[in-house]
């Protein structure tokens, strides 16, 4: 069973809670959570004023969720092409001793993000394994609405930065500002109703 | 950038062990005593095992420090800095997922070797310590790894872990065994979610079908009474998504009881998929923004870790947690007059111009 857009559609959300519930049950509860501690985590001062401040246009924003957008846009490879990694399980009953090549690892290991010694990246080879693939954004047709998008905004005034294709932290400050200006939910992306205010059909 | 691995001189040859440095005890047992050269700074200590000696790399405090010493190779390790915060134990290298921003790529090592001289040194720790248990994926060595949070459960039930994981591998029959040990021991999941698309998530940590069992593993960890920690790093792809990730969380994963919305670590993968994947919230903050009032609006613990106080505004600062490791945080020029610098999560070591944030500055009030 594939989880699709999970806040697209309510039902699928229920056809998964249906799916977990029987395992919570044999787990011996539903009733889990309640008395965690906020133990690690210091709690972030009140929040309440950008609250009601935003509190209006959040709940009109929450009614008036986009599902559909170009940035989930019909073009991801498949997960075929992921290249297959294996997958590392353990190494099975094999006794391990502390031989040279395994203490080794402390010593000639890169730095790294965890402290256990220290942070290189990673080497050069590995990171080619991790090939990119085309996201949705780098499809061909994604970059033309893009650039359109671009240059509709720069005529009206909006700095979107360089006119790329790219959907880049400035165009989309450009977006945001537009859409409120223009009364359209703003949600940053390049929405139907983003298009279709602008005059732009997309592919 | 505080060093935590380099050379020793290690009098004694044999395995790995643990000790811990305590400034003119007796040596005996797991404890080495020392002494700092004021002059060279050289640390000398003695075992009952025998002699050791290092040049730290930068000169520190050591008292209360547990070491993992490696007298065959000459090196030594510092696995816990008594006077830190920021204390983390590597589980493995090994992970399943391969996420496109992975700080720390995986590599296939057998590192089952560690476990117990982790839990000698974690029943060493100061009281009332938190620890981190860190991957790779810890996970992976499922069975080592809930046997050493029972052994640290019996020994030091005053122990905090925060154990990151990708959440991949609980089953059915863990959820009894991880019951018992959240009762006797604080235990805080850190466990990514990117998105509330699978597809989006998915293709972030490059693994089919992730998404579906990692709803299923969030809900045993919940009927297992976990403290769970959803945690998101924000980027190109994922960014425009995050309001509708506050919405999902706050609406099917209400169990959960915080939410670290994580700017990126531009180091491995990340830093060689930078231009694919960086976003300048500071020029674009609004997707973080909204995020923030809906998880507000929601009553979600919503924190924002690795965000400097100057890239986000000025309503949502008290969001930002000092979150990036003291051995790692590092202050640009420009912190220099900032007067919030103190409770700042600061830099990545390894921000350059290239992960920049266009708008950063010193805030004075």
């Amino acid at each position: 069973m594939r989880l699709k857009l999970p806040m697209k559609n309510r039902k699928l959300t229920a056809k998964v809670l249906k799916f977990l519930v029987p395992s919570l049950a044999a787990a011996g509860s539903l009733a889990f959570g309640a008395d965690t501690q906020p133990g690690k985590a210091s709690n972030p001062e009140s929040a309440a004023s950008p609250l009601l401040k935003n509190a209006k246009s959040l709940v009109s924003e929450l009614e008036s969720q986009q599902v559909y957008t170009l940035a989930q846009h019909s073009s991801h490879s498949s997960h075929g092409s992921h290249s297959s990694h294996s997958s590392h399980s353990s190494g099975g009953g094999r006794s391990i001793s502390i031989d040279d090549e395994e203490f080794n690892e402390l010593e000639t290991r890169n730095y790294s993000s965890t402290p256990t010694s220290s942070v290189l990246p990673s080497s050069p080879a590995l990171v080619e394994q991790r090939k990119l693939k085309i996201l949705p954004g780098n499809s061909e047709n994604f970059t033309n609405t893009v650039i359109q998008v671009q240059l509709a905004l720069a005529s009206k005034g909006f700095d979107v930065g360089a006119i790329d294709g790219s959907l880049h932290a400035r165009s989309i400050a450009a977006i945001y500002e537009y859409q409120s200006s223009a009364g359209i939910p703003s949600d940053g992306k390049l929405s139907p109703t983003t298009l279709a205010s602008l005059g732009i059909v997309a592919n | 950038m505080i060093n935590l691995t380099f050379s020793a001189d290690i009098s004694w040859s044999g395995p790995p062990i643990v000790v811990k440095l305590v400034f003119g005890a007796s040596p005996a047992g797991d404890i080495a005593e020392y002494s700092i050269c004021g002059d060279t700074g050289i640390v000398s200590a003695e075992h009952e095992m025998g002699k050791f000696s290092f040049i730290p790399p930068q000169s520190d405090d050591f008292e209360g420090d547990i070491l993992l010493l490696d007298p065959k190779r000459n090196r030594l390790q510092r696995l816990f800095r008594a006077n830190s915060r920021h204390n983390t134990l590597l589980i493995t290298e090994r992970c399943d997922q391969l996420c496109v921003m992975c700080s720390q790529p995986p590599r296939n090592t057998n590192d089952r070797w560690r476990f117990p001289l982790y839990i000698k040194a974690i029943t060493m720790a100061p009281d009332n310590a938190t620890i981190c248990l860190s991957g790779g994926e810890p996970t992976l060595y499922k069975e080592e790894l809930l046997g050493l949070l029972e052994d640290v459960a019996r020994a030091r039930p005053d122990i905090n872990f925060h154990i990151l994981s990708n959440g991949q591998h609980f089953v059915e029959e863990d959820v009894p065994r991880l019951r018992a040990i959240h009762a006797s021991i604080s235990v805080l999941w850190g466990i990514p979610l990117y998105a509330a698309d699978a597809e989006i998530h998915e293709d972030i940590v490059d693994k089919p079908m992730a998404f579906n069992l990692l709803m299923k593993n969030l809900f045993l960890l919940g009927a297992a009474k976990a403290q769970i920690e959803l945690r998101t790093v924000v980027m190109a792809p994922n960014v425009l998504e995050l309001e509708r990730l506050a919405i999902f969380i706050s609406t099917h994963l209400d169990f959960v009881g915080y939410w670290a919305v994580m700017a990126m670590e531009p180091v491995g993968y990340a830093k060689a998929n930078l231009k694919r994947l960086f976003y300048d919230h500071s020029i674009a903050p609004q997707p973080v923004h909204k995020a923030l009032d809906v998880a507000i609006a929601r009553d979600i613990e919503v924190r924002l870790f690795n965000f400097p106080r100057c890239t986000v505004g000025e309503q949502y600062r008290h969001f930002c947690a000092q979150s990036i490791s003291d051995w790692k945080r590092k202050y640009v020029d420009i912190c220099d007059t900032c007067e919030e610098r103190s409770q700042c999560s600061g830099f990545f070591e390894w921000y350059s111009e290239k992960s920049q944030w266009e708008q950063i500055k010193a805030i004075n009030l």
